[in-house]
């Protein structure tokens, strides 16, 4: 059910709850400091699905990569987790725009990631 | 307390003289009442002068004196006189404490004419009032010190194992509650209260008995009127047994312990926490299955508060089916109070974002549009500020025809909340939902928008929804055309094209943009805003945001630096304006007026940006300015075509399409073998090996990569005026405009003569034969079809990820 979810209708699943801290990187030249969460996500209601090389089933937000020795593998994210939510905002009808903006505030992050396999089989 | 000795009343003058003996009389008589003596100085000693027979003197004399009255010798008279006196404190006694009086005993009345009460009648009622407030008196101290004794007996009985016993003392501690002395005296009897209601609690815990039950409760219930009571319910752990109470099938004893909580989480600090613990919630909700409505008011009022800022709360609500039973209050019962409370919780709830689809899933846009039209204001803003929130989740929501016209009607309210709220979720309802569009175009709301622009002046809260609004309402569905000619028959463009200037700032001025953009999509428009001097002012922020962009980029160490004002980047001015722009140079005189503001150079600098988008609208815009020699030629001065030849490769089709454009009308007045060469370098940039990007047979169809960045957002649901808590649906301001529709591509038909466009076909080019090359290229078309620019699709593009 998580992974053919249909964005904007209501559902409920387990999922596994990620704490991620962001790594200092730089202070860029606005005075901004820079973070780095380390992963990849792809997906968003705006984009298609069915072109997806992972073969994804749902306009939700995947991670499609994660980087060796970064925050996010520290934290136990994994590739294809799906992201239901993060800082709790619901995950499964945003924008590939949005979701970067929303990941990209603050140092830390709370999600919640659905894990085929372990939450769903 | 003595009794005043009635001697030493001073100031008592009797015209009979016979003033002790009166006080005798009075003496004698009882006066105290039955009530025997209790020692207590009563105010019925104090007479009004005319009590002491002047009156009656008067009257006596009256009768002396009238001519009609047979005539009395004086000593009859005097014989009267004392009869009189005699029963005049058995009057007074009649008049004061009519309880008192023997039966049967027959009191003269003095009054002689009807209409004319004697004094003593005209103050029987104030002193009924005086007497009994007097008894309060008495009685309140006399339940004090009745309390105050019997509170640590009370106590003991209360913690007796004997089940009747406690009943019993629960009874009396009921009884003493009810009375405002005793209750007083309760709470404040030094170590008696805690244990008194540590007691109780204990007993409601316990007792198998419901008249116990009730009884404890209702005891509770009058204690938490007062802070001290609410503070030593909180204390001996009263919540938890108040809420197993919202199990009881007995009614009374459920009224008292749901008022008794809300009392609590009103006033007592750390109430709300103990509830929740308790499991309340849960047993609120199911209790919201019942129909008693003050009943409902009173829940429903304990369910916002435990919500209010409470996310955990939140989603036990909805996971013990809240929504569905608070929209079906909403549907069924027309008590207001109920109705507003019922409101502010469905408002607490459409913030969270579990909440919202199960609320729009019950009905709950629809049973809140129920009530737009009501009389009562608070009633009705709180609807709205539930339908703001709840309206970026309602696009798939059928049914709202009516409720779109309520809020168009409502867009003429005085009340600025009401207006911003309205206007809001107009906003939201239009973004992409075609079927909302018309509807809301055909009951009239694009003349309510543009009245509601004229009246808000340059307050941004209400003028930015509108814009967004309007700006929804004149694309991408069947009545666009007629919505973007309807703003000019308003008389719309000039205030909007006003819009644009100061004190508006950057959000605002991102959405009257892409307002304009689609304004221009109808050829009328062209004229009308251009007389408004709109396409200075589009130059003018264009040049300011392009300007701003090249100065963070020039000093960032690489990257796009995120620069926000105001919530807005301003590279999205910059798409912004530059797309309108590409639409108004669809018109011959507004390309004139462009070519003069010298921007051009900036146009072909956008060729270089890393952002496919802005890449498209500047292409976009060169193509229809090449369209005349002059423009062509101011192109190629600006050094366009090294750029627009590497676009040709780009991964976005778009982008690529108009840059071939581009140099195919540049390439007008170019040597033959140019051109030759031309049209092979755009043959070939054309095909693609990954084959899936173009359909057979024309090499339009390309996604908009427009649309896949900026899918028409809502406008921000937000919690409520002032509040800046969780925004629901937090999205950014909407973004972009639509694609170019289908029909207006038409005029851009290169190979055709279009007017003011002087090129003829291109020659038939070297190309493969059919068949040879990829199936899908249809190359006999390239002779007379050279390429088409990009059409409207609403396909989304091809997925991909980015690193974070």
């Amino acid at each position: 059910m998580a992974f053919q979810h249909e964005a904007g209708t209501a559902f409920e699943c387990l999922s596994i709850p990620i704490m991620l801290h962001k790594e200092f990187v730089h202070v860029d030249a606005d005075g901004q400091e820079v973070y780095k969460c380390g992963f990849k996500i792809g997906g968003g209601i705006d984009l298609d699905f069915t072109k997806s090389p992972q073969g994804y089933t749902d306009n939700g937000i995947y991670v499609t990569e994660v980087h060796p020795g970064s925050p996010a593998e520290k934290a136990g994210l994994k590739v294809d987790d799906k992201i239901l939510q993060c800082q709790g905002y619901d995950f499964t009808m945003v924008t590939h725009k949005q979701a970067i903006n929303y990941i990209k505030k603050g140092k830390s992050l709370n999600l919640l990631v659905a894990r085929y396999g372990v939450t769903h089989s | 307390m003595s009794f005043m000795p009635q001697q030493a009343r001073p100031g008592r003058q009797s015209a009979e003289g016979g003033g002790s003996e009166h006080v005798k009389m009075w003496q004698q008589g009882g006066y105290m009442g039955g009530a025997g003596d209790s020692g207590i100085n009563s105010g019925a000693t104090t007479q009004a002068p005319s009590l002491s027979g002047k009156e009656d003197d008067m009257e006596t004399a009256d009768m002396l004196y009238d001519p009609n009255y047979a005539g009395y010798s004086q000593g009859q008279v005097d014989e009267m006189n004392q009869a009189l006196s005699q029963t005049r404190s058995q009057r007074v006694r009649a008049a004061m404490f009519p309880e008192t009086l023997d039966e049967g005993l027959e009191i003269p009345s003095t009054q002689f004419e009807r209409g004319q009460p004697t004094a003593v009648q005209r103050l029987a009622e104030p002193s009924q009032m005086l007497r009994h407030a007097v008894v309060n008196l008495i009685n309140y101290q006399d339940d004090a010190d009745l309390a105050t004794r019997a509170i640590p007996e009370l106590i003991k009985l209360l913690n007796d194992e004997d089940q009747v016993v406690v009943s019993q003392a629960a009874m009396m501690v009921h009884q003493l509650s009810k009375k405002e002395a005793s209750r007083h005296a309760i709470m404040n009897s030094p170590q008696g209260f805690n244990q008194m209601v540590a007691a109780l609690v204990r007993a409601l815990s316990n007792s198998n008995d419901l008249e116990t039950t009730r009884v404890a409760v209702g005891a509770l219930h009058n204690l938490s009127h007062h802070r001290q009571g609410l503070l030593s319910i909180f204390k001996s752990g009263g919540i938890p047994a108040l809420v197993k109470l919202l199990s009881s099938p007995v009614e009374s004893v459920l009224f008292y312990a749901i008022t008794t909580l809300h009392n609590l989480l009103l006033h007592q600090e750390g109430s709300k926490t103990a509830v929740r613990l308790a499991g309340g919630l849960q047993k609120m909700v199911a209790l919201l299955q019942r129909n008693n409505v003050k009943f409902l008011a009173i829940v429903t009022d304990c369910l916002q508060i435990l919500a209010y800022g409470n996310q955990e709360s939140k989603l036990i609500i909805l996971a013990s089916q809240g929504p569905v039973e608070l929209v079906r209050i909403m549907r069924t019962f027309t008590y207001e109070k109920l109705l507003w409370t019922t409101s502010r919780v469905l408002k607490v709830l459409s913030v969270c974002s579990s909440n919202k689809p199960a609320v729009v899933e019950a009905g709950g846009v629809q049973a809140m549009a129920m009530h737009l039209g009501h009389q009562s204001q608070r009633l009705v803003q709180n609807c709205l500020w539930t339908l703001r929130n709840l309206s970026d989740a309602a696009t798939k929501v059928d049914g709202l025809e009516g409720m779109i016209s309520s809020l168009v009607q409502l867009l003429g309210a005085t009340d600025v909340n009401v207006v911003t709220c309205s206007a809001g979720i107009l906003s939201n309802l239009t973004c992409n939902n075609q079927r909302n569009k018309v509807v809301a175009c055909q009951v009239g709301s694009i003349d309510a928008l543009i009245s509601t622009i004229y009246s808000a002046r340059d307050r941004e809260e209400i003028t930015e929804p509108t814009v967004c609004a309007l700006r929804h309402l004149t694309s991408r569905h069947p009545e666009a055309d007629m919505a973007q000619n309807a703003v000019r028959l308003n008389n719309g463009l000039p205030v909007i094209c006003k819009l644009l200037h100061p004190p508006s700032r950057w959000p605002l001025i991102k959405a009257v943009v892409g307002l304009i953009r689609n304004l221009a999509l109808s050829p009328a428009n062209h004229g009308p805003l251009r007389e408004q001097g709109t396409i200075g002012r589009l130059v003018q922020l264009l040049v300011r945001a392009f300007q701003d962009t090249q100065r963070r980029s020039s000093v960032a160490s690489g990257g796009s630096g995120a620069g926000y004002t105001d919530g807005v980047r301003m590279e999205e001015i910059v798409e912004g304006t530059v797309g309108a722009l590409h639409i108004l140079a669809r018109e011959a005189h507004n390309r004139a007026e462009l070519r003069s503001q010298s921007v051009i150079p900036i146009f072909v600098q956008l060729l270089f940006n890393e952002f496919d988008n802005i890449q498209r609208v500047a292409a976009g815009v060169l193509c229809e300015l090449a369209a005349d020699r002059e423009g062509a030629e101011m192109i190629e001065r600006e050094g366009a075509t090294a750029p627009l030849t590497d676009l040709l490769h780009s991964r976005n089709e778009g982008v690529a399409t108009y840059a071939a454009a581009v140099l195919f009308r540049m390439s007008e007045d170019k040597p033959q073998d140019y051109k030759k060469r031309l049209s092979m370098e755009l043959t070939n940039s054309l095909i693609r090996d990954d084959g899936g990007m173009w359909n057979g047979g024309d090499l339009g169809m390309p996604p908009d990569l427009q649309d896949m960045l900026a899918q028409e957002q809502g406008y921000d649901g937000l919690y409520g005026p002032g509040t800046p808590s969780v925004r629901s649906g937090h999205g950014p301001y909407a973004q972009g405009y639509d694609p170019v529709p289908v029909a207006s591509m038409e005029g851009l038909e290169l190979g055709s003569a279009g007017p003011g466009s002087n090129y003829g076909p291109l020659d038939p080019v070297g190309v493969p034969a059919p068949g040879s090359g990829p199936p899908d290229m249809a190359f006999d078309n390239m002779a007379d079809l050279p390429p088409q620019p990009p059409r409207d699709n609403n396909q989304v593009a091809a997925w991909y990820d980015t690193d974070l």
